[in-house]
């Protein structure tokens, strides 16, 4: 893959994401990553939910399968036990996967099924125009919170390394380097590999938080994250550190347990 | 090779200017056809890629991989020949 445009469809170019919005950045990332590793295009599925971030594979010149809100991970699952040989990438949203498919995640990492998971994370429902989602964090603005957030944010990472999750990364936009690093590792495992990506959303989130200006979230975004490395030295608790507005950044885990696809052959070959 | 901004995809949202570690690209104030703003590569001898031709061997590519739109792209002629033209 030499151009950008042998990954992506030019037809279908320019996209119809907001100017400032971070799913275009992971798009560029997602295109260095893949066309790095020299995988078959004809191998690769592409699912996805509903959502902004669940437009991106119908940009993409490969299968894809657009499933319900937030069905995507189930029918990921669904496909990469019925053919082992396909590789499946799931592109969700912070809605999508943490709120109204968050058993679906849950029990995913659980299984460790085979397949690559990006989440794009921008704190809010941006489609339909602004609700309050699960990572909305404490005391923002949104369409049904005008008096500021009540509840506390919910922890993506930190939830998938519980479940056992094979891979686990997040990073904000502005670690563009890392994310191409972190998207290449997570694109070779085996079994449940998840990376986090915080996004802006200007036109959502940052209008009703006084954050209007693509470039004033991603000052937003640089304060608000803290590398994983700091956060241990000073021995910060993810929790405490999420309702001050923070988020922990970097390689969470890196594991080889073995996968439900495997584990599947191996029973089956047993008999 | 310095960029070049595409004006037919650019959405002008700017990432590209605060991103850049060396201020290569700053604010545009003329209008493209579909009514946003471009920014203009106003110092391209300050970016680290002035002395390469070969967009393979490119370093740093911070506001390549950040600008949402695909609107920033390579021009591979070593620097200086770019607002040559070539007979």
């Amino acid at each position: 893959m030499e151009d950008f445009f042998d990954l992506y469809r030019k037809d279908r170019w320019p996209t119809i994401f907001c100017p400032g919005c971070g799913v275009g950045t992971v798009m560029n990332c997602f295109y260095r990553a893949f066309s790095e590793l020299d995988i078959d295009q004809d191998r690769v599925v592409f699912v996805s939910g509903v959502g902004c971030s669940s437009r991106i594979p119908g940009y993409i010149r490969a299968d894809s399968i657009h499933t319900t809100h937030g069905r995507a991970l189930a029918v990921a699952t669904g496909l990469s036990l019925s053919n082992p040989d396909l590789k499946v990438i799931v592109f969700t949203g912070d809605g999508d996967l943490g709120a109204i498919g968050g058993n679906h995640f849950i029990h995913s990492s659980r299984r460790n099924a085979d397949m690559t998971v990006f989440c794009i994370n921008n704190n809010i429902y941006g489609m339909t125009g602004g609700q309050a989602s699960t990572t909305t964090p404490h005391r923002a603005f949104s369409t049904t919170t005008p008096y500021g957030n009540m509840e506390f944010p919910f922890d993506l990472a930190e939830l998938a390394v519980t479940a056992g999750a094979n891979y686990v990364a997040r990073w904000t936009v502005r670690n563009v380097k890392e994310l191409i690093g972190s998207m290449r590792k997570a694109l070779v495992k085996n079994g449940f590999s998840f990376v986090e990506v915080a996004s802006p959303c200007p036109t959502g989130f940052g209008r009703r938080n006084k954050m209007g200006d693509p470039k004033q979230m991603y000052e937003w975004l640089k304060i608000k994250s803290v590398r994983k490395e700091k956060s241990e030295f000073w021995n910060m608790d993810p929790v405490d550190l999420n309702i001050s507005g923070q988020i922990t950044i970097g390689e969470f885990v890196d594991r080889n347990r073995p996968s439900l696809g495997s584990m599947l052959k191996s029973m089956m070959n047993n008999e | 090779m310095q960029v070049r901004v595409d004006s037919e995809y650019c959405k002008g949202c700017q990432l590209c200017i605060i991103v850049c570690p060396r201020h290569v690209i700053e604010e545009g104030k003329e209008l493209s056809e579909r009514g946003y703003a471009p920014p203009i590569v106003s110092h391209p001898e300050k970016c680290a890629n002035w002395k390469r031709n070969d967009k393979r061997k490119a370093v740093c590519e911070t506001c390549l991989l950040t600008c949402p739109d695909h609107a920033l792209e390579w021009d591979e002629r070593p620097g200086g020949q770019q607002g040559v033209d070539q007979e």
